[in-house]
């Protein structure tokens, strides 16, 4: 399946599984030529954005946070109807995200009986097929209308326009003015997505991106959220929104090997099938995956998971 | 219970005893085969047996010497994924003297010196309660409290999270035998993991010990005095946490829970969730206990507890081990609980009463307390 990089962004681009244990960002920085300063975006840690001594160390340049949770509070006090319009945008997208849960809920324990039936023959085989691809049309019905429900809304907080939007804008930018690359953390995705649309950071910063964890997932079209190995599951993969689509066909899995249950060969089948339009990748500490910036020019350490149930290294 | 034997050992013991010796130092002792465990001794005496604390089996089982050597050993058939402490007695002369395994480096310590242990097939310490190498990891700070209630200072110490902020405000974990719990339990390499996993929210946790434990900790009104007119507001004043029931818990284990559960009695709307381990729950609903006389409050609680619940908290977990003789107790308050309303999470596991016990269950049991949206985070 062909990995397909938005044209719209011309800069390489790197994604990188969880740093915090052992950080790879030096190794690529080095790789890359890049010995000035970087930026990092890290809105995702929300209040603990400011704790990036750790970040500073490992990538051994001198670092500039964006400070874009922060700033994005200063903006909520100067402009509140913008964090209200965000507030009610999210009582939106819960009330779609609670009708989507039912819809799939009992699609996916039919998926599930089907699958432990397979062995049975061909009948199950298509029985199977077309519960899947019932799954899919409810993902995609789902992705649209959250889209629109975004679309409705950024009509409304109007970013390009709006002036303490743009202002928020500039402090940022005026932050990342001599960074040489921008680093992207992880954290909470959602908010991590939210801060950069609104600053719209991403149109403005023409140099290399490395992004991780949570931070490649928002780099991504499709985000899933998941979790399997909680004692508390939250149950099954949600595709939640539409990432900033820097590339399309691949869904991440960032700490897959301690959040999903890899050893099921049943779990791993059903989610590769359930996004068989996209290559479904597990992301650890050491995998690496860097766009320069179109051709896809390493690969490292990055797993994919297969329709039967079956978990490789990937070779695109 | 006792089982077929391990037929390798059997044979070796033909060849005597350094073909046994040989044997045995090709293998991790207590040798695991799926459920079957062979325990093996060297040594002179006139009878070996294991001594555990599994309820409701005899608590000294005989080893048997294999042939002429000087070798012993009992081959007993165990459930998977349990855990087991004991030490092995060796009768020699008349007397007896409890030993650890000498073969078995596995030891889990407690207050009173520590067990050997064994781990059958499907048992792994948990990844999570190992400290982390490279951090981040909280902070412990000590400050003395004057106490009006017992009039003496009491020394309180403050586990403060790696990702503490002053300007934020946070939760509050209340922790009977504080420093047990961070010693034997691995407490703060729980929280430290859990904390960084961003699986609980960053929380301030006050650990509590006590001066004279089996009197303060068994439902002692004015143990109960001492948290919540003195810890409470105390910690409310030195450190940003929220002043309201939904963010206190309190926790313990086993005398601990009693404390636990009594004080949130005592003071109702207080704290909405508490953590019980194994606790000490001992009641009657006819004729005298055979607990011991310390066990004396302790009942007199639990029966008035059990006659009349009310609302001590709103969210509670509860665990305890299959291997205890508390199970009973622990089994039967749980439903009892429930029937009143409480939302109630009770765990069993196929182990004793004992700190790691204790240990393995604390991601469940916090987790489930302070649930994080954990969905949406990937760090």
């Amino acid at each position: 399946m062909a990995v397909i990089r938005n044209e719209e962004y011309d800069h390489p681009l790197m994604l990188l599984g969880p740093q915090r244990e052992a950080p790879l960002v030096r190794a690529v920085l080095d790789r890359w030529g890049i010995h000035g300063p970087v930026g990092l975006a890290a809105p995702g840690w929300e209040e603990d954005e400011v704790d990036d001594g750790w970040v500073r160390e490992a990538c051994g340049r001198p670092l500039v946070n964006a400070q874009l949770y922060e700033l994005a509070d200063r903006l909520f006090e100067e402009d509140p109807e913008v964090i209200q319009l965000l507030r009610h945008r999210q009582d939106e997208l819960r009330r779609l995200r609670e009708i989507n849960t039912i819809q799939l809920d009992h699609a996916l324990t039919v998926a599930r009986q089907l699958l432990r039936r397979q062995h049975q023959g061909d009948g199950v085989a298509r029985q199977l097929d077309l519960t899947m691809e019932h799954v899919r049309q409810v993902d995609l019905e789902y992705l649209q209308l959250v889209r629109e429900v975004i679309r409705t809304y950024d009509k409304r907080i109007d970013p390009w326009e709006r002036p303490s939007v743009q202002r928020y804008r500039q402090r940022v930018l005026d932050r990342l003015q001599s960074c040489q690359a921008l680093l992207i953390a992880g954290g909470h995705v959602g908010v991590l997505l939210n801060r950069l649309n609104l600053s719209r950071l991403l149109k403005y910063v023409h140099v290399p991106v490395i992004a991780w964890s949570g931070g490649a997932m928002a780099m991504a079209e499709k985000i899933v959220f998941f979790h399997q190995s909680l004692p508390h599951a939250t149950g099954d993969a949600e595709l939640s929104r539409q990432g900033l689509a820097w590339f399309r066909s691949l869904v991440l899995f960032p700490r897959g090997d301690q959040r999903l249950n890899l050893q099921d060969p049943l779990e791993v089948a059903l989610l590769a099938r359930r996004f068989a339009n996209d290559t479904c990748l597990v992301l650890t500490a050491e995998s690496v995956l860097e766009w320069s910036p179109r051709d896809l020019r390493r690969v490292a350490h990055v797993r994919q998971l297969l329709p039967d149930g079956s978990v490789r290294e990937w070779h695109p | 219970m006792t089982a077929s034997t391990w037929p390798e050992l059997e044979r070796a013991a033909a060849g005597g005893d350094e073909t046994v010796r040989a044997l045995v130092n090709r293998h991790p002792m207590p040798y695991v085969d799926g459920r079957r465990v062979t325990f093996v001794y060297q040594g002179d005496a006139d009878a070996v047996y294991l001594q555990h604390w599994v309820f409701g089996l005899s608590s000294r089982i005989p080893f048997r010497r294999l042939g002429a050597t000087t070798w012993w050993q009992l081959t007993l058939d165990l459930p998977l994924r349990s855990r087991i402490e004991y030490k092995i007695g060796v009768a020699r002369n008349g007397e007896e003297t409890w030993l650890h395994d000498p073969l078995n480096a596995r030891v889990a310590h407690d207050p009173f010196g520590g067990n050997s242990v064994v781990q059958v097939s499907g048992y792994a310490e948990p990844e999570w309660s190992f400290p982390l190498e490279q951090g981040p990891n909280g902070t412990v700070e000590n400050w003395p409290l004057v106490s009006r209630v017992f009039h003496q200072v009491r020394d309180i110490r403050v586990y403060l999270p790696p990702r503490y902020r002053p300007n934020r405000r946070h939760r509050v974990l209340i922790v009977h035998d504080g420093d047990d719990y961070m010693r034997y339990s691995r407490l703060g390499a729980v929280l430290d993991n859990l904390t960084v996993r961003w699986e609980i929210p960053p929380l301030v946790v006050v650990l509590l010990n006590p001066a004279a434990r089996l009197r303060e900790y068994a439902a002692d009104r004015r143990h109960a005095e001492f948290v919540v007119e003195e810890v409470l507001p105390a910690v409310e004043k030195r450190y940003p946490v929220i002043s309201e029931p939904s963010a206190r818990c309190l926790m313990g284990a086993s005398f601990g829970g009693v404390a636990a559960l009594s004080t949130a009695w005592y003071y109702p709307n207080t704290f909405d969730m508490l953590l019980l381990q194994s606790g000490s729950f001992a009641f009657t609903d006819i004729g005298q206990h055979q607990r011991g006389r310390v066990f004396d409050p302790v009942v007199e609680f639990m029966n008035q507890f059990r006659d009349q619940i009310g609302a001590p908290a709103k969210k509670i977990f509860m665990s305890c081990g299959v291997y205890e003789s508390l199970i009973y107790e622990n089994r039967s308050l749980a439903p009892l609980l429930q029937k009143h309303g409480l939302d109630v999470k009770f765990v069993e596991s196929r182990d004793g009463h004992n700190w790691e016990n204790w240990r393995d269950r604390l991601r469940d049991a916090l987790t489930w307390l302070f649930p994080v949206p954990l969905w949406f985070y990937y760090e």
